[in-house]
């Protein structure tokens, strides 16, 4: 594991209370409501904020070890990290803002400045590498602090809510970049989100903290199909389908799912739970995407009730107790179901 | 609602209270514009030239020049890393410190004066064994006088950039730790470049006191003339032998102030950054 934490930390009330690892190349969310103690883990991690006992590995060098004793400062961990509100350095010019790492570690000026334009290319803003931070708009700004982070030549990327700040056109456009140098990136990559189509469509690997603590760990299918808690699947409970797309048809599995929107190539299909409706026999009229299933299973949650399908794909559909009941439904009952077109998100991976 | 708020309004600023904040208004802008008034009213313009261009009165004005400037510089460098430590290190003792870096702004410098007398005079604390080991003595040398006016007007530095320093978001200097920037060269290369307008403020504001101090400086250092004899010591000096004189050097200093107040704006002391 080239990412290891295993901490603990208190806040005044608050408790973190976190074991979490990242393998090189791996990219994990930490995913949570506000206040779970995400941001405080990244911060650890980086050397910014001390736990109070516990240790912290990065690359195979231990740098936080409160038996023996012994802190890191956060200049001296080889981290690269990525702020909600960029941080950008408002006084230096795009070029001297990437090249600020390799400067602070020993680089000289003009290598600094070479491994500065080539990142700055890489996330498509060379042409404005003169400018002030001043000069760009919210995703241009965060894509600069992508670069910023990475020229540094980091051991491990950490993101605090990267898209957060960003409106939701520009999220969608620097997720798109910030996916591609995720996979590019070889050591271990933690993402701080409450967002859980960020999560979802970003991460190898979901670690849900609440309340200072880790309460689910899987792959963003696992932890969608089976959110171990209310939080969980209210947000992330969603269905997530991996298939190709060819224009406003996605090829899952042996199934095919019509789209409202056309994309093209390897894409992530999501859509709610209370969007996928439930009939005793084939319906009519407006749904594109209907099939059989058979139930594999309900989870009871409040006035509502998740209920497991199995068959060609393999979803969670919401309902209500009473539709539980008309329907007749229990495991192994054989049901269709159907979704909208207009219901499903689909995302290129 | 509206009416009832204003009916009350109404009712606090009746008559006769509006009439004695009227008359306290007036009050306080007569004296603060008056003396200014009476300044310029009483210049004798015809002699302001030859008065400039006297030998003793240029000495003076060289002198005061080159003590201020000193003084700014040495506001400079001892006042940034102090701003630095009360903004961005805890300590024990910190309150206190912070009270004593502001204590000569309410210190009378009169008082000051006498203080570092006692510290530095030739038979103070410091000065004593000072002179004894390397022959050096403070008061009555330009080097005394350059102390003094420093001893005054560091504080208004200091308070200026320790507000930058809080009104700098501690989150950019910490995304420089991340990069591999260690304390000093987040200081050198993110920090101070942007507290620019605080260090430009601070060091204005630091020179415009020392350039005026008096009390202090005489009597520390004395009323030398060519070695110890600033502006504001002619002034008190010339008042009795030749008000003329007092008053033209009154103006110049008086420009001076009007000068960096205008160059400033609203950025001294941390306000309106």
């Amino acid at each position: 594991m080239s990412l290891a934490v295993e901490v603990t930390a208190r806040r005044g009330d608050f408790v973190l209370d976190a074991h979490v690892e990242v393998a090189d190349g791996e990219v994990l969310a930490l995913l949570g409501p506000n206040g779970a103690g995400k941001t405080s883990l990244l911060r650890i991690v980086a050397g910014l904020e001390r736990p109070d006992t516990g240790r912290v590995e990065i690359g195979g060098l231990v740098v936080d070890d409160l038996g023996a004793g012994s802190h890191v400062p956060a200049a001296e961990r080889r981290v690269g990290m990525v702020f909600q509100d960029h941080l950008l350095f408002p006084h230096l010019d795009l070029t001297d803002n990437v090249a600020f790492g390799p400067r602070s570690r020993g680089t000289g000026r003009r290598e600094a400045a070479r491994v500065a334009l080539d990142w700055l290319e890489r996330v498509g803003l060379a042409e404005r590498a003169g400018e002030q931070p001043s000069a760009l708009s919210g995703g241009q700004a965060q894509r600069v602090a992508l670069a910023r982070a990475l020229a540094g030549d980091p051991a491990v990327l950490l993101l605090d809510e990267p898209l957060a700040a960003l409106d939701v056109e520009t999220r969608q456009e620097v997720r798109g970049l910030l996916r591609e140098h995720l996979r590019a990136f070889a050591g271990p990559v933690v993402l701080v989100t409450h967002d859980p189509l960020e999560a979802l469509t970003l991460a190898d690997r979901l670690v849900v903290l609440e309340d200072g603590r880790v309460t689910q760990a899987g792959t963003p299918a696992e932890v969608a199909r089976h959110p171990r808690s209310a939080w969980v699947a209210r947000l992330v409970g969603v269905n997530l389908l991996r298939g190709e797309a060819a224009g406003t048809e996605v090829t899952v599995g042996r199934a095919t799912l019509t789209t409202a929107e056309p994309a093209y190539g390897p894409v992530d299909v999501l859509f709610h739970p209370h969007a996928v409706a439930l009939h005793r026999t084939e319906p009519g009229g407006s749904p594109r995407n209907t099939w059989r299933a058979v139930v594999d299973g309900m989870d009871v949650e409040g006035a509502r009730v998740r209920v497991h399908l199995d068959g060609p794909l393999a979803v969670v559909a919401e309902v209500t107790p009473a539709a539980v009941a008309e329907l007749g439904l229990a495991d192994g009952v054989e049901v269709w179901a159907a979704v909208k077109a207009v219901e499903l998100q689909v995302h290129p991976r | 609602m509206t009416a009832t708020t204003a009916t009350r309004r109404r009712r606090t600023f009746d008559r006769p209270v509006a009439a004695l904040v009227a008359v306290a208004l007036a009050a306080g802008i007569a004296l603060l514009l008056l003396p200014l008034v009476g300044l310029l009213a009483r210049t004798p313009w015809s002699r302001v030239a030859p008065l400039l261009g006297d030998p003793a009165l240029r000495e003076t004005l060289r002198l005061s020049l080159l003590v201020s400037l000193a003084s700014a510089a040495l506001s400079l460098v001892l006042g940034v890393p102090l701003a630095w430590l009360l903004a961005r290190v805890s300590f024990p003792g910190k309150r206190l410190l912070r009270a004593l870096c502001v204590l000569p702004m309410v210190l009378p410098p009169v008082v000051g004066g006498v203080a570092l007398l006692a510290a530095f005079g030739r038979r103070g604390l410091v000065g004593a064994p000072l002179e004894r080991l390397t022959g050096i003595t403070l008061p009555f040398t330009t080097a005394g006088v350059v102390i003094a006016v420093t001893f005054v007007s560091l504080p208004f530095l200091v308070v200026t950039v320790e507000a930058g320093f809080l009104g700098l978001d501690a989150r950019i200097e910490e995304a420089a730790a991340t990069l591999g920037a260690s304390r000093w060269t987040v200081l050198r290369r993110v920090s101070l470049p942007m507290l620019v307008p605080s260090l430009v403020a601070g060091t204005a504001l630091a020179w415009a006191r020392a350039l005026g101090e008096f009390g202090a400086s005489i009597t520390f250092a004395g009323n030398l003339g060519g070695t110890t004899r600033t502006v504001p010591l002619a002034v008190y000096l010339e008042l009795h032998r030749d008000p003329d004189a007092a008053i033209v050097l009154s103006l110049v200093l008086l420009a001076v102030s009007i000068a960096i107040l205008v160059g400033l704006r609203d950025r001294y002391l941390g306000v309106g950054r």
